[in-house]
């Protein structure tokens, strides 16, 4: 494994009298699409948003390629790492094409207007993800799988090597949810290093190379590959429930299900 | 630039220049341009040369005050809107435009008082209008800090509450004040661009001009801001700082002008939503044409509110005439789009 983001010894709470993430070790690996999991409240949101050095750590350090990301310059961090919250309420009506264009804020002067080059960006972003034909259309008038390829066009834009997304696949239908999946796995395929975090525990494992998976206390139970991470112990431990995993009949993949108790 | 936009900038700018010449040529003495050319070339020193005069120093000053003051009052709106991520959110709404308007009203009672031993470079009233009103904006933003969720409704009824407040004390004030003074404070507080002169012009273009230009330096990242928080701060905006900075700037921009012409309501409400029906979201744009557009609605009102009735009345009264029924318009109009609330 070839790690680009790294964290060290890294604490974090929002509150001082709360314990979050205590002296957390964790590493993603370049190049690949890595899935965050974890149950409600396990942190995942908060630990994409410490990665993407919009929150600052308590302790410890988040290394980018060996370098602290705290000692980069927003806009240069903007540049290497992109992030996409889960829910987005943008207040005054914007097309696609203002979206995809937003994204090209961290890498223009303040008066510049859209330059060739990025033009050229701009179509690249809306080739990959299926979106010539929306360009005009109103984010608002958008559905749901419109919506989500539209941010991520947008974040594609910045040109980032790392792209965090919290929650892609929420709200999606489960074509939509592979149709995304796929986007976000063709995208690692072409060298962008790719965090989700995700409840869909079944689809991610048939696309997902890493696996991080957070208990509900806020630790790192398992890091690594599905077999090694999605084992019915760590599940176990991490949701404080029953598991069952198994073999899925048709794709030869992970089938995790909850235990049904008899008695419920 | 589109094809489009061209065709638009073109008729602003077209609807921006002929109010200009209307401007000066409306109003209690009859000034035609013919009747102000013979005077200009017959100029004698000793010659009763009214119309020159009240062109030069009343007509002239005043037209170019509204310019300033509509389009100033319009950004001014815009960045509100923007910060607060709320369409109804402006200096008036808030009770920003209140507040300074009860600091500049302290500074007019105590005119001949301890107050007036201060010496000081900026207007007095400047001064005063100014700590009010900057002062309503940060006990806004320390209210809603205590808030987990801040909703649009909560804002303001917050703002609205405390532009009462404002308007209460202001109250006692007028109680307290001398006839002398309060025929003075009254026609002040109407919202005038009536009596002003080179003086007022100075001293709003000195504000309002890099005001501006400092304003339309923050589009993109109002843009960032806008469409969402979190992406604004993972793209390298600084939002902390961006909402300092900003609300200080307006809040400056709000008390120069409120200092000077009154509390002048409206405008700063409904040319941002005007101005985003022809031009789009992006502040690149929205910016200059929200002053072009403000300049164009103040001028309108001014020459409306110089012959309307038999005697000219404050231009306050008429942008909130005009204003009302524009504002209904857009939220009961058949364009009405969830996002304007």
């Amino acid at each position: 494994m070839n790690p680009i983001l790294t964290a060290e010894n890294l604490s974090f709470c929002y509150h001082t009298d709360e314990r979050l993430f205590e002296n957390i070790q964790l590493s993603i690996a370049s190049g690949k699409l890595t899935a965050l999991i974890g149950p409600n409240g396990s942190g995942k949101s908060t630990l994409l948003r410490l990665l993407a050095g919009i929150i600052p750590t308590k302790q410890g350090k988040i290394f980018l390629n060996q370098a602290p990301i705290s000692s980069l310059h927003a806009r240069e961090r903007a540049k290497k790492i992109a992030f996409l919250p889960q829910n987005i309420f943008p207040i005054f009506p914007l097309t696609v094409f203002e979206i995809i264009a937003m994204g090209r804020f961290p890498r223009k002067p303040i008066f510049s207007g859209l330059t060739q080059k990025d033009y050229e960006v701009i179509d690249r972003c809306m080739n990959i993800m299926n979106l010539n034909r929306l360009k005009n259309r109103l984010y608002s008038e958008l559905s749901g799988g419109e919506c989500k390829r539209t941010l991520i066009a947008s974040i594609l834009a910045q040109e980032p090597e790392i792209l965090l997304l919290d929650e892609p696949l929420s709200g999606l239908d489960l074509p939509h949810q592979t149709e995304t999946l796929n986007h976000l796995q063709k995208l690692s395929k072409e060298g962008y290093t790719v965090v989700i975090a995700t409840h869909e525990i079944n689809i991610v494992a048939r696309f997902a190379h890493e696996f991080i998976l957070l208990s509900s206390d806020h630790q790192i139970i398992a890091q690594g590959d599905a077999e090694k991470t999605l084992t019915i112990d760590n599940l176990n431990n991490a949701y404080n429930t029953s598991f069952w995993v198994g073999v899925h009949p048709f794709t030869k993949g992970l089938l995790i299900e909850v235990e049904q108790k008899e008695n419920l | 630039m589109k094809q489009g936009h061209k065709i638009k900038f073109f008729f602003f700018v077209l609807l921006f220049l002929l109010l200009i010449p209307l401007s000066i040529f409306t109003g209690y003495e009859p000034i035609s341009p013919l009747r102000l050319w013979q005077e200009i070339r017959q100029y004698e020193p000793t010659n009763n040369n009214l119309a020159i005069e009240i062109v030069l120093f009343h007509r002239i000053p005043r037209t170019l005050i509204s310019i300033l003051v509509g389009a100033g009052l319009s950004i001014g709106g815009v960045t509100f809107q923007a910060l607060l991520r709320n369409p109804l959110a402006t200096p008036y709404t808030l009770g920003t435009s209140s507040f300074a308007s009860l600091g500049a009203y302290i500074s007019f009672l105590g005119m001949n008082s301890f107050l007036s031993s201060i010496s000081i470079p900026i207007p007095l009233s400047h001064l005063f209008a100014f700590v009010f009103a900057i002062g309503e904006v940060f006990f806004i933003l320390l209210l809603i800090k205590t808030k987990q969720k801040i909703s649009a409704t909560l804002l303001l009824l917050c703002g609205i509450t405390l532009g009462m407040l404002a308007n209460a004390f202001i109250s006692i004030l007028r109680y307290w004040a001398t006839p002398d003074k309060l025929v003075f404070m009254e026609r002040w507080w109407f919202g005038s661009t009536q009596v002003l002169g080179y003086r007022s012009l100075i001293v709003v273009s000195i504000i309002s001009i890099p005001t501006f230009f400092l304003l339309w330096s923050y589009s993109s990242a109002l843009d960032q801001y806008t469409f969402d928080a979190e992406i604004a701060q993972s793209r390298g905006v600084n939002i902390t700082k961006l909402q300092i900075h900003l609300f200080v700037i307006v809040s400056i921009l709000t008390a120069v002008i409120v200092a000077e012409t009154g509390p002048i309501g409206f405008v700063g409400l409904i040319v941002p939503h005007i101005t985003r029906y022809f031009v789009g979201s992006s502040h690149r744009r929205v910016f200059p044409y929200s002053a072009l557009i403000g300049s164009i609605f103040l001028l309108f009102c001014d020459i409306v509110s110089r012959k309307l009735f038999r005697t000219e009345i404050p231009v306050g009264i008429i942008t909130t005439l005009i204003g009302v029924p524009a504002f209904l318009y857009i939220l009961f109009g058949k364009n009405f789009k969830e996002w304007m609330i």
